[in-house]
Order: structure tokens, then C-alpha cells, then sequence
């Protein structure tokens, strides 16, 4: 005879339906990460792109050891201060310990589905933080003083940011109704204004300007390398973005604010913003380089609001933001600032102008638990915080790296070319047979080989 | 630490269940982090220091 089934209890279909739903999270936030990570290599291909022949691997080496730095630091203590800092410069010490690497929750756990998936979303947050300074500084920063910056931005700058602004109980949203879903401020405007305070003490690149103030282009050696590496990026914003919204579990999605949204909200304004970003720096360029940076800041300024723009407005925002981009980088120049990808430009004013505008857009709107709802001046507030978090801290730190002679490579390695100098292997080794040595490509010709100490750092 | 059962197991990392070894091993990765950064260091004065010819045999 057969057996008859006895059919599942509520509390049995319950459990099923809260499982289902668990792993269904984790595999969201798994294939996010998986996305954020060609922003990694966007990053790697855009500033190999960028740079001479002459710096092409040494710009790689730098872009994968931030990767290799950033990830630890965020496991030792960026996930403790992200979690331990929502009031502000006093941490809550419970969060704090919680999030140690010894805590039970930072390994693997059965009964932690959560941890590990959001703290690796994080972890290539920071990696973006410090792919944003990484372009900025390529040709002439030394490979020991960019990871020293990196570590700080990526493991603990950024993760201070997100714990002020991108937390649900964050200070900058509870008190001023801070609203920032996409993390233009806590991310861009970060790692944008640490990039410029950097790019001041560092100094501009050989050649790149003249006695009388005006500029010359330094040509990087691939564009195509450059404009496919832009491309690679905004796929890797996608899981960026997706890694922004909280899946919640039998339930809407909610932002990190805890009000509701839905991912065709995000899908509806990232397009958008970044369509108009193109046809910005279109409109202002004409070249494909600027181009695809304009599609960037065209998403990273429509970032603020990506649950609440009507795709239209944000299409005319990132226009308005991406046309204006170009002409910022070229006001940096004008004051001798040598950031070699636009980074500032980019993510810096793209981020503050984006928050700005979203002051005045999405003012009104409400926030949970009798917050305070956004507003212009807390969202003008809120990303002079960022700016000032960003920057403050990468003038102190890259001051003192220029201070001891540890932030710059010394000259005569800048003029021969830092592949050659420190990256033992060639980009393209057929050019050698061709051309002679590639330390002549770029507008740098050969030096007779100074040792060091004999040339001082520009 | 050993189970045998999976009912009610959570964080189970075999030998290295105690905080003090938990805490070691973190300190070894932050350790590897800081060697490697010294190397860096070390690798950049020595590559600077080398004149042009000598950096193309070396290729």
C-alpha cells in the first residue's frame, strides 16, 4: 500500500518560503560583486590606456595592488568602522567588536547569509575609491605611496563616509535627511576630492606645462584601450548600483535609507543619466575619451536620486553635469593641476553637483522613522562633509609623504619611464624591435641615467 | 573544535576557534599587507638607483 504524504505544515512552508528568499539575496548580491569587479578591470584597462607607452604596466601593477591592499583592510577593520560609526567620530563599541575579524559573523557561518555577501559588496566599493585616486596619479606617483593613500581611502575613509551617510541610522540622514542611494558623495566625491588633495602635493607630470602657465597634452598611448576600459566601468556600475538597493526578504526593495524602491527605478534613471551624460561631454568635446567619462558623471550625478527621478529630469541632469565636466578639468589645469584622467572632474564635482541638484529636486520628500525629510541645505551640507572627509585627509597624509621625498618618483625615473625602472616585464616587447627602447615614446626622450640622488623630484 | 551534528552549528573554523588564534591570524594578514608594502619600498630604491644601461640587460 502506499504511503500517503502528509502535507507541509505553515510553519514548514514558512521556513521554505524565508529560505528560498535568503538565498535568493545572496545570489543577487553575489552576482553584483561579480559585476563591480569589471569596474575593477574598466579601472586597470582605462588607465593603461592612459598612460605613455613608457608607464603602460606600471599603471597596471598599481591599479591590481590596490585591489590586493584594499580587500584586506576592508576585512580588518573597514566593515568594524562602517558598522561601529553612524554617530559620527564616536563609535558604537559593540558594532565595533562585531565587526572584527575575529568576530563569528567575518567567516564563514551557516547561519550568517548576510555578512559576508554585504561586506564583500563593500570591499569593491572601496576598490572603486581607489581606482578613482589610482587614475589621477599615474606617470609619477611611486607605486609605495599610492598603496599608503589607498589603504587609507579605501579601507577607512570611504567606509567612515558610508557609516555617516549610507547607513541607516547614519548622522548625516538622521539629523539632515541626507539622501544619497547611488553613493555619489560617499564614494565619488571621496575618493574625488582625496584625488585632488593629492594631485596638489604631487605635482604635475614632466612637460605638462609650460613656464608661461599654458598646457600640453600628454597623450596617453592606447584611447581605444582607454574608451573600451570607460565601457567596462559603466557594466560594472550596474552591479554598483544593484549593490546600493536592499533586497528585503518577502517584501519591496528598500534603499539603504530603508524607504521603499524597486530596481526599474534605478534601471529607468541609470540609462538615462548616462545617455545624457554622453551627449553632454559630446557636446563640450566631440571626442570619445570625454565622452564616456560624460556617461559616467551622467550616472554618478543623477546617483543621489536614482529611486526618485523622473527619467527625464535625469537625463537633462546628466547632461547638464557631464557638458560641465570637461570644462572643470580644464580649470584644474589652468591652476596647474595635472589629474591625468579627469578624476576630480569626474567624480568629485560630478558627485557634488549631482547631490546639489538632488537638494533641490527631492526636497519634501519624506524619510523613516521621523527623520528628517531631504532637503537643499542638507544635501548641500551633506556634501560639503564629503568633500571636506575626502580631502582634508589626503592633503595631510600626501603632505607628509612629499615632506620625507616619499611621494614622487625621483625625476630621472619619471623621464626614462617607470616600466622600465620598476616592472620587470614589457608591454609590448615587438615595439623594442621596431622602434629601440619605448622610453623615448611619449615626448620623453632617453636620460643618460642619472643614479639616484642625482635629480630631485619636480 | 569538531561537531557532529549540523543542527544548531554556526561558525565552526576546526582548530582556530579561539579568539586569541582568530586575532593571530589576523594580525598575520595585516603583517603580510605591511611586508609587502616594505618591499615595495625596497623594490623602488633599488630600481631608481639602477642606471639605464644596466635596466636593459635586465629586460
Amino acid at each position: 500500500m502506499e504511503e500517503q504524504k502528509t502535507p507541509p505544515t505553515l510553519e514548514e512552508l514558512q521556513a521554505l518560503i524565508e529560505m528560498t528568499n535568503t538565498l535568493n539575496m545572496e545570489i543577487f548580491y553575489w552576482w553584483c560583486i561579480a559585476l563591480m569587479i569589471c569596474i575593477h578591470a574598466g579601472f586597470l584597462s582605462y588607465e593603461i590606456g592612459a598612460s605613455r607607452l613608457k608607464n603602460a604596466l606600471a599603471a597596471g601593477v598599481k591599479n591590481i595592488l590596490a585591489f590586493g591592499f584594499i580587500v584586506p583592510s576592508v576585512f580588518l577593520l573597514g566593515w568594524a568602522v562602517y558598522n561601529a560609526f553612524p554617530d559620527g567620530l564616536v563609535p558604537r563599541m559593540d558594532a565595533l567588536m562585531a565587526g572584527m575579524p575575529w568576530s563569528e559573523s567575518m567567516g564563514p557561518n551557516i547561519q550568517d547569509n548576510a555578512t559576508g555577501i554585504f561586506w564583500a559588496a563593500f570591499a569593491m566599493f572601496a576598490a572603486t575609491t581607489g581606482s578613482i585616486l589610482s587614475g589621477a596619479l599615474i606617470e609619477r606617483a611611486r607605486m609605495s605611496a599610492f598603496i599608503i593613500l589607498t589603504i587609507v581611502l579605501g579601507g577607512f575613509l570611504w567606509l567612515l563616509a558610508a557609516s555617516w551617510g549610507w547607513h541607516p541610522e547614519g548622522w548625516l540622514t538622521v539629523k539632515w535627511g541626507y539622501h544619497d542611494v547611488g553613493a555619489a558623495g560617499v564614494v565619488h566625491m571621496i575618493a574625488g576630492f582625496f584625488a585632488l588633495a593629492v594631485v596638489i602635493n604631487l605635482g604635475a607630470r614632466i612637460g605638462r606645462f609650460n613656464e608661461d602657465g599654458s598646457a600640453n597634452a600628454i597623450v596617453g598611448h592606447s584611447m581605444p584601450m582607454s574608451v573600451v576600459g570607460l565601457m567596462l566601468i559603466i557594466v560594472g556600475f550596474f552591479g554598483f548600483l544593484g549593490g546600493c538597493i536592499i533586497y528585503n526578504s518577502g517584501a519591496q526593495w528598500i534603499n539603504i535609507y530603508g524607504q521603499p524602491t524597486n530596481l526599474s527605478a534605478f534601471a529607468f534613471n541609470t540609462l538615462m543619466g548616462f545617455a545624457g551624460g554622453l551627449i553632454g561631454a559630446y557636446l563640450t568635446t566631440r571626442e570619445p575619451f570625454w565622452m564616456m567619462s560624460g556617461g559616467l558623471v551622467g550616472i554618478i550625478s543623477v546617483a543621489p536620486g536614482l529611486d526618485l527621478y523622473h527619467p527625464g529630469l535625469a537625463y537633462l541632469i546628466g547632461m547638464g553635469v557631464a557638458a560641465a565636466a570637461p570644462l572643470v578639468n580644464n580649470l584644474l589645469l589652468k591652476f596647474k593641476l595635472d589629474d591625468a584622467v579627469g578624476a576630480f572632474a569626474v567624480h568629485g564635482f560630478g558627485g557634488f553637483a549631482g547631490l546639489v541638484i538632488s537638494g533641490i529636486f527631492l526636497a519634501g520628500y519624506p524619510n523613516m522613522n521621523g527623520m528628517a525629510p531631504i532637503s537643499f541645505f542638507g544635501q548641500l551640507g551633506g556634501a560639503l562633509v564629503m568633500a571636506a572627509l575626502g580631502f582634508i585627509p589626503g592633503y595631510i597624509i600626501s603632505y607628509i609623504l612629499k615632506h620625507f621625498d616619499m611621494l614622487r618618483v625621483p625625476a630621472h625615473a619619471e623621464e626614462r619611464g617607470l616600466d622600465m625602472t620598476e616592472v620587470p616585464a614589457q608591454a609590448y616587447p615587438e615595439w623594442n624591435a621596431m622602434y629601440g627602447q619605448s622610453t623615448s615614446v611619449g615626448g620623453s626622450e632617453p636620460t643618460s641615467g642619472p643614479l639616484i640622488g642625482d635629480t630631485k623630484p619636480a | 573544535m569538531s561537531i557532529t551534528t549540523f543542527d544548531g552549528a554556526s561558525a565552526v573554523f576546526t582548530f582556530a576557534d579561539k579568539p586569541a588564534i582568530l586575532i593571530f591570524i589576523s594580525l598575520l594578514v595585516a603583517g603580510v599587507s605591511l611586508y609587502a608594502l616594505i618591499a615595495t619600498i625596497k623594490h623602488e630604491k633599488h630600481s631608481y638607483a639602477l642606471p639605464d644601461d644596466k635596466l636593459a640587460k635586465l629586460k
